[in-house]
């Protein structure tokens, strides 16, 4: 593998009493990869130290024992001071087989991944001949098939302590922000996909023995809960809930900060429309597409709109079926009447442009139907019905709205709202709105979820200035 | 210098096109002669002949009509139209139509001024032919509407505004046309008084360095209001807002300030709907005509993008001046208590015209063929002009008949074979009928005002007296009825609507049928009887 040989690959080896297997680890890395090697020791009890130096492996020592994630911190921080190309981290314990090394590091140094590690849970069967309980294969199964859907990857290990990283990847991942603990590994992978960095793996064999470290049952637990945390903590960030230092800053402003507001705006908004008495399940489908369109607005997160949409063919299904405006197949008598009439001013005025099959076909069933839509259609786009103009709340509302509708497109421009999803839904309503009346009000309600939006937007900017986080 | 030539032609098509849709058939469409444009009419001819009102109140700072007051300039400019073309409709819509044209250069002119080198033309010439075709300013161009008049002066004050921040000595005449434009319609007083401090405030480090042109300007602007203090000293300046606004019945203290807080609110929301501007005026027929908005429906589309572009670009001063003035020009309207009063907002739909056509510019502009690029306009102007034909053309035309008292117009033909005969017509749901009559009748506004002057009952700048007016011109009297008296006199004539004259009203009295007249539609409209 000559490319492999060109690049300056440095192996990290974050280390806790591995006296017995330090020796075995590194005699097993392939001669032409000792070169940059650093341990470094987490406050050993036991002769790591010397044994490593006696290897000829560069050794940094921390005073105390940090924790596993510490102890990696200190080896990226090295590993970056000799400017690598790639950076392995390799567990002293003898667990993982470091002849793989070049199988792991070879995809980056192709600049096909920015993230390679090696799986030792490939196949049932070697992993479980590689000694590794069979409990902790099943729980690592279990676990990994979870994070896969949540983070949207298709690993079969999330837990491997056999990695490599590109230098830009280190360069970019703030894992200065990740935990001293076992946690870490799981934020680096996390952290990367959060900032699109790809991520593979090659099988490894598994090789469990006494000597090797191994967590124990509760810390375990606590292990596995944490790394659902981190995912957790990615959603909010993603959601523009929190600000995670962990993750990319999205390009963002501090539109969630008053979310608590949220709610309590949509509350008192569909109470005043007084849809909680009318129709409660219509109004709890609108709470819900309230918070669902705050979220489109402020995430790109796919399932946020695929909700939204579910929601909102609920929503026009249900306005269909109470407030179709029937008057397209039955008109009313007065529309009767003004047509009859109106037939004889086209009739006067257009002669025989007017007194033909098409011309009275156009006229008198294209046109009105036509107007009707249209005139349906921007009838729900009535502000002052939307707002509750007569209430006095809306002496509140009102500004905020316009504070909201001012600052909308400021913010669209600059990229902090991601509107596709809004913008399709406003489309969606306003085209239903052309077949539902006025007097049912639910085409009008419909919009009540951007309404909300726009009244929470204004709130924000009133209350606390919109600011702009940095990309 | 092609390219300018091409400009120039297009311009000039698109003026042709304003001219024709502002003038042609303007005798004859609107049908009928509404009360606030024969008042406007007579006045004009009354000044022209005799120097005085149909009061007898000699050259006024406001006329007085029908228990209300118009601003004075658009009748003094009618005059000379109306010595020129005579006592016609044309003549006293005139200035209307006139002025309406000039929206449409000036808007040319102030978009060529301030857009970027790079699209000026095209987005001004764009700008233009919306203005020259919207639904609004059409319908407004062709009827006597002084906001018309003071949406142009406004326009003109506005492009001497931009042009003085090159020459600053035109400042004072920018200041002038702001000024006079206060004295064409009512909504352009706080229009002025707003939006010159704005526009002083954006560009306040150009006037900074020409302080002086700004103080003549200043001096010029309040010499102009100097009629503005004699008639608020007088009682008549803010008769006309005492009458349309809500703020004169609003309930004690704290709860007051609340309603009117509310119903200001509110009235600005509903300016700002898109169902008003796109579709539904409501059922007035002085808004928009039926079945069309105050913007055709298609507009709503360059609206978005062209409002979401507007406001991304606050930050340059055009169009921070125009979003800063959308608000300004809807105070007004919206101290008043009507839904959507299409009247008082000209300036806001002239302001969104230009919003909508950026909007429909930035859509071209992402358009790669020219061939399009140029096509669609006019297809979407064509398409545009039936839509309006088959709204204003023909339904307007039919249905707005009764609103503007088309029939009483053709009653002075009617009627002229009975000049030795007594004639009572009622005008109980139409107070302008005699007038209308007097107007093209061209008849002696000496005579009329020995009639009208003693039917004010203080002075003329007090808005006292009964909208009822009883008019007399030659042989016929205007009033309504007073049945009891007029069923028993002999050989006069009685003319009519049915709910006048009803058919128990014609047997029990033993009325005999004289004429009738039609609507256009062929309904009886009015009918003529004598009695025994």
């Amino acid at each position: 593998m000559p490319e492999i040989e060109k690049l300056k690959i440095v192996i990290v080896m974050p280390a806790y009493n591995a006296a017995k297997t330090v020796r075995n680890t590194y005699l097993e890395i392939p001669p032409y990869l000792r070169e940059n090697i650093i341990l470094v020791d987490d406050g050993s009890k036991d002769n790591t130290v010397q044994i490593a130096k006696e290897l000829g492996i560069k050794v940094i020592e921390h005073s105390k024992n940090v924790g596993y994630g510490g102890n990696q911190k200190t080896c990226y921080a090295e590993a970056l001071k000799l400017d690598p190309d790639i950076v392995v981290m390799l567990h002293p314990d003898y667990q993982y087989d470091a002849s793989m090394i070049e199988d792991l590091v070879y995809p980056i140094a192709r600049g096909r991944y920015d993230f390679m590690f090696g799986s030792r849970i490939a196949n049932k069967k070697g992993a479980l001949a590689g000694g590794m309980p069979p409990l902790k294969y099943y729980v690592n199964r279990f676990v990994c098939l979870i994070q896969n859907i949540l983070l949207g990857v298709n690993f079969t290990e999330h837990f491997s302590g056999l990695r490599a990283y590109s230098k830009k990847l280190l360069q970019t991942v703030p894992w200065q922000n990740f935990s001293n603990d076992f946690v870490f590994d799981q934020e680096m992978t996390i952290s990367a996909l959060a900032h699109g960095f790809t991520i593979s793996e090659v099988a490894i064999p598994t090789r469990y023995h006494e000597k090797a470290s191994s967590i124990g049952f509760i810390r375990g637990t606590k292990f596995i809960l944490e790394g659902f945390l981190v995912i957790t903590a990615l959603y909010l960030h993603k959601l523009n809930l929190i600000q995670d230092k962990r993750f990319e800053p999205v390009k963002s402003t501090n539109i969630g900060k008053y979310f608590i507001a949220l709610p309590v705006i949509i509350f008192i908004n569909l109470f005043l429309y007084g849809i909680f008495q009318k129709d409660l399940l219509f109004g709890l489908f609108l709470f819900a597409e309230s918070v669902l369109i705050y979220f489109s607005f402020v995430s790109r997160a796919f399932f946020i709109r695929l909700l939204a949409c579910m929601v909102l063919v609920f929503l026009i299904l249900i306005s269909f079926y109470k407030d179709f405006d029937r008057t397209f197949f039955y008109p009313t008598q007065l529309e009767i009447s003004t047509q009859a009439f109106r037939h004889e001013y086209f009739a006067l005025e257009l002669g025989k442009l007017y007194k033909n099959r098409i011309g009275i076909t156009y006229m008198q069933s294209a046109l009105p139907l036509a107007s009707k839509f249209n005139r349906n259609m921007f009838s729900h786009l009535a502000f002052d019905s939307l707002l509750n103009a007569q209430s006095i709340l809306s002496l509140i509302s009102i500004p905020l709205f316009l504070l909201g509708i001012y600052k909308l497109p400021r913010l669209l421009s600059r990229g902090f709202l991601y509107s596709e999803f809004t913008i399709f839904y406003l489309s969606v309503v306003f085209a239903a709105g052309g077949f539902l009346t006025f007097e049912g009000q639910y085409g009008l309600l419909l919009y009540a979820p951007i309404v909300n939006f726009l009244i929470y937007l204004g709130l924000l900017q009133a209350i606390h200035k919109i600011f702009y986080a940095k990309a | 210098m092609l390219k300018l030539k091409k400009t120039s032609l297009i311009l000039i098509l698109i003026i042709c096109l304003s001219v024709f849709l502002r003038f042609y058939k303007l005798n004859e469409i609107p049908t009928g002669f509404h009360h606030d444009e024969v008042s406007q009419a007579y006045n004009a001819f009354a000044l022209g002949t005799t120097g005085h009102d149909r009061y007898s109140q000699s050259f006024p700072l406001l006329f007085r009509a029908f228990g209300s007051y118009q601003p004075p300039l658009y009748t003094y400019l009618s005059i000379i139209p109306i010595k020129i073309f005579g006592n016609t409709m044309f003549a006293a819509r005139f200035v209307s139509a006139f002025f309406g044209v000039l929206i449409v250069i000036f808007t040319y002119l102030i978009i060529a001024e301030l857009a970027k080198e790079k699209f000026k033309h095209s987005f001004a010439l764009l700008a233009a032919l919306m203005v020259g075709i919207s639904p609004w300013a059409i319908h407004f161009s062709r009827r006597i509407a002084e906001a018309n008049l003071g949406l142009a002066l406004f326009a003109a004050a506005f492009y001497f505004f931009i042009r003085s921040l090159r020459s600053p000595r035109i400042f004072p005449l920018a200041m002038l046309l702001s000024g006079i434009s206060t004295h064409a319609y009512y909504s352009e007083r706080i229009i002025a008084i707003f939006f010159i401090p704005i526009y002083l405030f954006i560009f306040r480090q150009h006037y900074f360095k020409h302080i002086k042109s700004v103080i003549f300007g200043l001096v010029v602007f309040g010499l102009t209001q100097l009629p503005h203090l004699y008639l608020f000293a007088n009682g008549a300046f803010s008769t006309r807002f005492n009458q349309v606004s809500y703020l004169g019945n609003i309930p004690e203290g704290f709860a007051g300030v609340i309603y009117i807080v509310q119903q200001f609110l509110r009235h600005i929301l509903i300016y700002i709907s898109p169902h008003h501007l796109f579709a539904d005026t409501g059922s007035n027929l002085a808004n928009a005509a039926p079945e069309l908005g105050v913007f055709y429906g298609w507009f709503f589309i360059p609206f978005v993008i062209g409002i979401i572009a507007f406001i991304r670009r606050f930050h340059i001063p055009f169009f921070k001046l125009i979003l800063l003035a959308l608000p300004v020009f809807l105070i007004s309207a919206s101290l008043t208590g009507d839904e959507f009063y299409t009247l008082r907002i000209l300036e806001y739909l002239w302001a969104l015209t230009i919003i909508i056509s950026f909007g429909a510019f930035l859509i071209l502009e992402k358009i790669n063929s020219k061939q399009v690029r140029l096509i669609l306009p006019v297809m979407l102007t064509v398409f545009s002009l039936v839509l309006f034909y088959l709204s204003y053309g023909i339904l307007y035309k039919y249905e707005a008949e009764g609103y503007a008292g088309k029939v009483y117009i053709e009653l002075k033909d009617k009627l002229a074979p009975y000049s030795g005969k007594q004639i009572i017509v009622d005008s109980w749901r139409d107070i302008a009928i005699g007038l209308r009559i007097a107007y093209f009748e061209k008849y002696d506004a000496n005579k009329l005002s020995a009639i009208l002057g003693p039917q004010i009952f203080a002075d003329y700048y007090k808005a006292e007296g009964d909208i009822q007016e009883v008019y007399k011109v030659n042989n016929m009297e205007f009033r309504p009825f007073v049945w009891k008296e007029d069923s028993g006199l002999k050989n006069t004539i009685l003319v009519g609507d049915s709910l006048a004259i009803s058919e128990d009203q014609v047997y029990s009295n033993k009325l005999t049928p004289l004429f009738e007249i039609k609507n256009l539609n062929g309904s009886t409209a009015i009918k003529a009887y004598t009695t025994e």
